[in-house]
């Protein structure tokens, strides 16, 4: 039940979500942005910056599965979101796909409230790169 | 007489047609290479190669910064182990990898204008990173003096390295070069010494790039390591892969105390810090590679 109000809560408040993608760039579709889980995951102002504490994106939907990547503040996560096992599928900044504890990642949102996410981009040079929107965030 | 000297001399064997003229001549030079040969070693002797090529430890007083050329040149023999280092801070002499150690740029004439300057270029190319990018960190940090702590932080030196973070640095940098070892000065006082904290400064920006280029930015720049040597491994990629519209604070979750730390309020952008970065350091430098080629 948890879970459920948990993607329903992102589901709602990102359908508001505006897409715009720099001309040059081609749109990511299929994945949105969220924070990383500061409060739940209890990281302090050290470890944000060191990386301490921060989860990791699993090859499976399962406890000590093999790690495909490490994580930063903002988190892609499938749109809409799939849950498997309590895992949230993700994609890491370098463009693998795996899987991520849905507790450690909440909406980004608003000083009112109110949520929203980003526009993914991938630039000419392949990278992957994301456009917030406005006023969101992961300390909200 | 070997037949390569008789040809010098121009002599052929058989009668030679000159007649007498040329008898004397094969007469006379034959007596001074008799005398020669006595009193000399024919052979020339070249002690382990050619002398290595001398580097100025301290620049003198009113000449500009000199780039040292490192390639181009090619040592006839003997062995380049030991041509790499420039000294600087008298305290250390550990010698360089296989980076290169040139540069350009505002930022590396800034860092070659100091004493320790080749050294630390040096330290660059031992640990695979370019010596440009880790001028700009010098520069960025501290206009690449060496100064001390202040305002309660332990950040010093002139790369401004906190404590614990050197302390993980500098132990990854003898791990990737074991010679470093006795070369370098120990314990947080190495943050002091400039050249030492070179060593830990490369390997933060090869750990930086490392981990950015784990993150699909396949050849990360001065100005996309720049972030995670500013905002840390944690939030840092973060602002690399962010557009340039995004408010840094709500990006990296740092309080506005932290922000404030780092010369940034609540309100600063991602923009506005690449655009304050690449104001200081140039674009030419904000752009360039920070693995070495």
């Amino acid at each position: 039940m948890k879970a459920v109000i948990f993607i329903s809560s992102i589901v709602a408040l990102l359908t508001l979500t505006q897409v715009s993608a720099a001309p040059a760039a081609e749109v990511v579709s299929g994945f949105q942005c969220v924070g990383i889980n500061i409060e739940g995951l209890h990281l302090s102002q050290d470890d944000l910056r060191t990386g301490a504490g921060f989860p990791s994106i699993l090859d499976a939907p399962r406890e000590g599965a093999k790690i495909v990547s490490g994580v930063s503040t903002i988190i892609y996560i499938a749109w809409p979101p799939v849950v498997e096992n309590g895992f949230l599928k993700a994609m890491a900044y370098g463009g693998k796909i795996g899987w991520l504890d849905k507790n450690s990642v909440r909406p980004l949102r608003r000083a009112d409230g109110t949520t929203g996410g980003c526009t993914l981009t991938r630039r000419s040079n392949g990278r992957i790169m994301f456009d917030l929107d406005p006023g969101v965030g992961v300390n909200q | 007489m070997s037949t390569r000297l008789r040809n010098r001399l121009g002599l052929q064997n058989g009668s030679p047609p000159g007649g007498r003229r040329w008898l004397w001549l094969v007469v006379g030079a034959s007596g001074v290479l008799a005398a020669r040969a006595a009193n000399a070693d024919p052979q020339v002797i070249l002690p382990n190669g050619l002398p290595v090529q001398v580097k100025p430890t301290y620049s003198e007083p009113g000449l500009p910064a000199f780039s040292f050329p490192t390639s181009g040149g090619t040592l006839l023999g003997g062995s380049s182990a030991d041509t790499g280092n420039g000294g600087g801070s008298g305290s250390t002499n550990a010698s360089s990898g296989g980076g290169s150690v040139t540069g350009s740029g505002d930022a590396y004439n800034m860092m070659m204008a100091q004493s320790w300057g080749s050294a630390a270029a040096n330290a660059a190319g031992a640990m695979g990173v370019s010596a440009t990018a880790l001028a700009a960190t010098c520069a960025m940090e501290s206009n690449c003096q060496n100064v001390g702590a202040s305002g309660g932080g332990s950040a010093s030196g002139a790369f401004q390295m906190i404590n614990s973070t050197y302390t993980a640095d500098i132990n990854g940098a003898v791990a990737y070069d074991p010679t470093l070892a006795g070369n370098i000065v120990s314990g947080l006082a190495g943050q002091m010494d400039p050249t030492t904290e070179a060593y830990a400064a490369s390997y933060e920006l090869r750990s930086d790039a490392l981990l950015l280029q784990s993150k699909n930015i396949a050849d990360p720049t001065v100005l996309d390591v720049r972030a995670v040597y500013q905002f840390g491994s944690g939030a840092g990629p973060a602002v690399a892969e962010a557009d340039d519209s995004a408010n840094i604070g709500q990006l990296t979750g740092l309080s506005a105390a932290s922000l404030a730390a780092n010369g940034l309020t609540t309100s600063s952008t991602v923009g506005q810090w690449r655009a304050t970065v690449t104001a200081k350091l140039g674009s030419a430098t904000a752009g360039q590679s920070v693995l070495a080629q």
